[in-house]
């Protein structure tokens, strides 16, 4: 197939060769066609960022960030959900990183990469990642709302409603499946980045298997780690759509003070604010504002998250 | 390497909590698995009842249900016991009376809302409700009139009754001749008038059916029977919609998912996926029109033209576009971006599915930028060497050479996110206008299939139809990633691996 695409190129070359100047053209244009979309592919992200923080910052003031919503959310800032965003995101790191993390060792470390196990795992954390985040959604309120939270309320106290129902709890594990992938990916490149001989050595000196991963596989990709969970939390910091029925408010004068209440999220109040408000035109400031914050949250993640792993990609072809 | 023997001073017990350790990793490590298997069998499971709860289950999520209005209403309990018992005892009788047997039990525990005779005689029955007229359904087309095959009435008949008895104003007359065959009678005063009730279909059958009209007694209307329906559709207003979700239910199955009207909050929910088919084919159509020759065309300039500062930078940039929240991208596009379209392209409605799919497209462009990037880095040194040698150019190179050799990895890039855009939601919820309208011009608005999840979800009553419709929903979305992903792993790569080494 190559072969034959490469004859066919010398071909035309050869009778192309007359007319430097189409050649030329062409070439001049095929180089800045690809330019051109990649320069359009940055101007673009370049218009989002820019646009949300003119509209945005003027809006940003103290009583902002640290007050609650007033007047039917005409007003007033956005602590509870910028709380209930970090609190949230807590939550779902504590299950989605040791989850993770551990799934990624065996991957890198135990399976072998032809084995059925590992192929399959492998298909199951790639099929996960791409699975829609509304069917996590579904999945958070049929399984974790109405499964285990109703099974939770008829074993402990019959006939109240204290974990059957949406809260950050159920939130937070919904997120944690959703971002579990992002972290074995992640973590597992790290983990690549340990060159072989240093296990070969720890081996050889006599450690067994988990000793090696302990103070050898472990220490080295800790930053892969670090970035997988930066990753994640930006992720499930961004999404929304899990959390729509499995724990995000409207509207919580106040902060969530147990796992089994409901909490408020940037991104849903940005949805709420644009969307289903009763005066639309008079929050728009509110709702620059607030997807400021959320972006400004997510940026730093991710720019974070950037930063550790091309040192992360130095390091290891350096090593 | 692995399998050397550990050194004989760590002891055995040190080596039994290594074994469990290493176990419990290994078990962990399958919770990916599982949460697959999880998340495909609760979709499913809540989706279930449109497919399998025709006759039993019907019964017992309604009285399910019952006991949720128990609470709102003081009076709806009797009344939910009573139609309960009504139910099965009308599933046992549509199903002996067709069938020709003499057994029609019946009872009525709420009081003599109706009178039943058994076999040997007739059976008469009369439901008056002066009331059906307002919870009659008024605004309907007609359903299909086409009489299915004579198993399916059968099946047709099961629920039907649920219904009608309850809220709808019929007249019912079940009589059992001699020879045993059932005869049921429906008159309809509104239907001429208004075109006809939600379980037109199942009416229509059943006059086909009764046609031989030789035992019926005339009906025996009973005074008692008004006052207490009346009372009953007085105290539980909820009962009706839910009666309403009931008769929808009669409907036949192939209308819920072809049927081409999405309408899921009226006095007869229609659950037509057509509209939300086209809405979502729409968009993301023409988000990958957009989106993917954007991406592969950076990906090929990444990969084979750029100098390093400039694929340095695009890197981290494209990354940074991934990390954006799609709640953002879609307030971007609500507030900023369609304002701007409609200026510039003068199209009536503000919110459509091209402002939709353009900023879907911003979702898309990271997943098939990078996948095809990869794909074309694959793309092995020598192959862009023989071809410069052989005194191709650049560009030659680029788009006679490595592009075709990298064709599988393009493609898998572009159906994993055509499934991306298939299943996005908030920016489809924000961005593409919300109306369920299968037309083809690209400036109209739609609803896509996880837009309609995401926005009626939080309004629906646990477990009736409309809940289970969007689990359905769900279900298709599920499917649809897990095969393409699936004939992206299992195919195309090995398409890929294939071609790259020139086998």
């Amino acid at each position: 197939m190559s072969v034959s695409a490469s004859l066919d190129v010398s071909k035309e070359n050869s009778l192309l060769g007359s007319t430097s100047l189409k050649r030329r053209l062409i070439g001049g244009m095929a180089g800045g066609i690809t330019g051109f979309a990649a320069m359009l592919i940055v101007l673009i992200v370049f218009t989002i960022v820019i646009s949300v923080v003119i509209g945005g910052y003027k809006n940003i003031t103290w009583e902002f960030l640290t007050e609650a919503p007033k007047e039917g959310m005409m007003e007033g800032g956005i602590f509870p959900a910028i709380f209930g965003t970090v609190i949230m995101t807590m939550l779902m790191s504590l299950m989605a990183v040791p989850l993770g993390t551990v799934t990624a060792i065996y991957l890198s470390e135990f399976a072998k990469p032809t084995s059925i196990f590992a192929r399959s795992i492998r298909f199951a954390v790639n099929t996960l990642a791409s699975i829609p985040s509304i069917v996590f959604g579904l999945f958070g309120l049929g399984f974790f709302v109405q499964f285990v939270g109703s099974s939770i309320d008829s074993v402990t106290n019959p006939g109240t409603l204290v974990w059957g129902q949406p809260n950050i709890l159920w939130a937070s594990m919904t997120m944690g499946l959703l971002t579990m992938p992002v972290v074995i990916v992640s973590v597992e490149e790290a983990i690549r980045t340990v060159p072989k001989e240093w296990r070969d050595a720890s081996l050889a000196l006599g450690a067994t298997r988990l000793q090696t991963i302990r103070k050898i596989v472990i220490p080295g990709s800790l930053s892969g780690i670090l970035t997988g969970m930066i990753l994640a939390i930006s992720r499930g910091a961004g999404e929304v759509a899990p959390i729509l029925f499995t724990g995000a408010a409207f509207f919580l004068p106040q902060i969530p003070h147990a796992l089994s209440s409901q909490f408020m999220h940037l991104g849903y109040h940005i949805y709420i604010l644009a969307t289903q408000s009763s005066n639309v035109e008079k929050t728009i400031p509110l709702q620059y504002a607030t997807t400021l914050v959320l972006l400004a949250l997510t940026f730093t993640l991710n720019l974070t998250a950037v930063i550790l792993r091309s040192r992360l990609r130095g390091k290891s072809q350096s090593a | 390497m692995s399998n050397q023997k550990p050194p004989l001073q760590l002891g055995k017990k040190s080596r039994i909590g290594e074994t469990i350790i290493e176990s419990l990793i290994r078990g962990l490590s399958f919770i990916s698995i599982i949460a697959i298997v999880l998340i495909f069998f609760f979709v499913f499971k809540e989706a279930s009842p449109i497919f399998f709860g025709k006759s039993e289950k019907v019964v017992t999520r309604d009285s399910t249900s019952a006991a949720t209005h128990n609470e709102s209403s003081k009076t709806a309990g009797t009344i939910d016991s009573s139609s309960a018992t009504m139910k099965t005892v009308e599933t046992i009788k549509a199903k002996n009376g067709i069938k020709g047997t003499e057994v029609t039990v019946k009872m009525d525990a709420a009081g003599n809302k109706k009178k039943f005779t058994t076999s040997g005689g007739t059976v008469e029955q009369e439901v008056y409700d002066p009331f059906a007229d307002d919870s009659a359904p008024k605004k309907d087309t007609t359903p299909p009139k086409a009489t299915p095959a004579k198993p399916k009435e059968i099946k047709k008949e099961e629920p039907k009754p649920i219904a009608k008895k309850e809220s709808s104003s019929t007249n019912q007359k079940y009589s059992t001749t001699n020879g045993g065959s059932v005869e049921q009678e429906v008159y309809d005063p509104f239907a001429d008038e208004k075109g006809g009730i939600a379980v037109i279909p199942g009416q229509k059958d059943s006059k086909v059916k009764s046609s031989s009209d030789t035992g019926s007694v005339g009906d025996s209307s009973d005074p008692t029977a008004i006052a207490q329906t009346k009372s009953q559709i007085d105290s539980s207003a909820l009962q009706e919609s839910k009666d309403s979700l009931d008769r929808a239910h009669a409907g036949d199955f192939s209308n819920l998912l072809f049927g081409d009207t999405w309408q899921p909050v009226s006095n007869v929910p229609k659950f037509g996926f057509l509209p939300l088919f086209i809405g979502t084919l729409k968009v993301t159509l023409i988000s990958i029109m957009f989106g993917a020759p954007l991406a592969i065309l950076a990906a090929l300039f990444t990969s084979t033209f750029a100098p390093k500062w400039a694929r340095e930078t695009l890197k981290p940039i494209i990354e940074l576009l991934a990390g954006l929240p799609s709640v953002v991208v879609g307030f971007f596009a609500l507030i900023v971006m369609a304002t701007i379209f409609q200026d510039l392209l003068g199209y009536q409605y503000r919110l459509n599915s091209f402002v939709g799919g353009i900023a879907m497209s911003f979702a898309v462009i990271p997943i098939i930028y990078t996948i095809s990037e990869d794909a074309l880095t694959a793309v092995p040194n020598s192959l862009r060497d023989a071809s410069t040698a052989l005194g191709a150019t650049k560009w030659q190179t680029a788009f006679k050479v490595v592009l075709p050799s990298a064709i599988p990895g393009v493609f898998a890039a572009v159906i994993l996110g055509f499934g991306r855009a298939f299943g996005e939601t908030m920016i489809a919820l924000m961005a593409t206008g919300n109306a369920a309208m299968s037309t083809a011009s690209p400036f109209d608005p739609i609803r896509t299939f996880a837009a309609t999840i995401g926005a009626e979800m939080a309004e629906v009553v646990f477990g009736d139809q409309h809940y289970n419709v969007l689990f359905l929903i769900g279900a298709m979305l599920f499917v649809f990633t897990f095969t393409s992903n699936a004939l992206v792993e299992f195919y195309v790569r090995k398409r890929l691996i294939r071609r790259i080494q020139g086998k």
